[in-house]
């Protein structure tokens, strides 16, 4: 059994709220999260389970109410995915870290 | 969701700043896994050229963040907290003697190597069996979590990291039963599978 816990993936939703994203230069998954292609990925290679995360979007480079929303469509994401497949993706958190001081 | 992922800085602020107690006594009352991933950091315009922040820059901030979790005793208050490394941790595992220096008083406790022992770390990089091989000479296959950095892949294909990393586990050169804590063991105790 492999679990990998380095892995990441990017919810449609919260791609439309980053249109700096398109511009990035690190790879080529920086398209919709689909948990179904992600599984076939997976199967290819024999990884059980994923356990999903994601540190993009400048979330606490972000004002208050939009490092909510980001936390939110990510977390919301996540946490479909796992309940559609909860033997095959698992999720951590983001927080929205900001304003700590106040 | 079954753990909490921080970036090693938050707009140029890390984590063991005091403002941010009260994230870690929540942490701390969930019980969850801290997954600390890299980020930009503030230092980032001399890193950019070449594209050198996202293949050594990003290792050096989780070396940064996480020498500084240590160091303020941040495991002193809470014993039991679960914290996971990505990329084996940077240049920890290869510096540790380094890293026990006492220079700039280091609030925490006990030995810095101590603490950097409790710290989990996965694979992803990609990196060589020679490293992962390290990383479980130092700190064991108890601390060691398989990671793969899926979809980031280079050369046009987004599952690349997959054969490398699936090709360096199977090269490494440890006993099966401690491959498996690697592949699965020690994520199913982390996240109470």
């Amino acid at each position: 059994m492999i679990i990998d816990t380095h892995f990441h993936a990017f919810p449609g939703k919260f791609l439309e709220m980053l249109p700096e994203a398109q511009n990035e230069v690190r790879g080529v998954g920086f398209h919709a999260f689909d948990p179904s292609e992600y599984l076939n990925v997976m199967d290819g290679y024999g990884i059980d389970i994923g356990v999903l995360s994601n540190t993009g979007g400048r979330i606490e480079r972000s004002g208050r109410q939009r490092a909510l929303e980001l936390c939110r469509v990510l977390n919301d994401a996540f946490a479909e995915a796992h309940a559609k497949y909860p033997k095959r993706f698992l999720a951590f958190a983001r927080l929205p870290m900001v304003d700590m001081d106040d | 969701m079954h753990g909490v992922m921080m970036p090693t800085n938050l707009a140029g602020k890390y984590i063991d700043e005091p403002e941010f107690a009260p994230f870690w006594d929540a942490l701390a009352v969930g019980g969850k896994p801290l997954f600390v991933h890299p980020a930009n950091a503030p230092c980032q315009s001399n890193w950019d050229k070449f594209s050198l922040h996202q293949k050594i820059l990003w290792p050096t901030d989780s070396t940064l963040a996480l020498s500084r979790i240590v160091y303020a005793g941040i495991f002193d208050r809470y014993p039991n907290l679960q914290l996971i490394a990505s990329h084996l941790g940077g240049m920890i595992l290869l510096y540790l003697d380094r890293l026990n220096w006492r220079e700039g008083n280091p609030a925490c406790k006990e030995e810095p190597e101590y603490y950097f022992k409790k710290i989990y770390y996965d694979t992803a990089g990609p990196i060589r069996a020679a490293f992962i091989k390290l990383a479980y000479d130092t700190v064991g296959a108890d601390q060691i979590l398989f990671g793969a950095d899926y979809p980031h892949g280079r050369g046009g294909r987004d599952d690349q990291f997959y054969p490398m990393t699936l090709k360096e586990m199977k090269e490494l050169d440890i006993p099966q039963a401690e491959k498996e804590k690697i592949y699965s063991l020690n994520a199913k105790k982390l996240f109470g599978l």
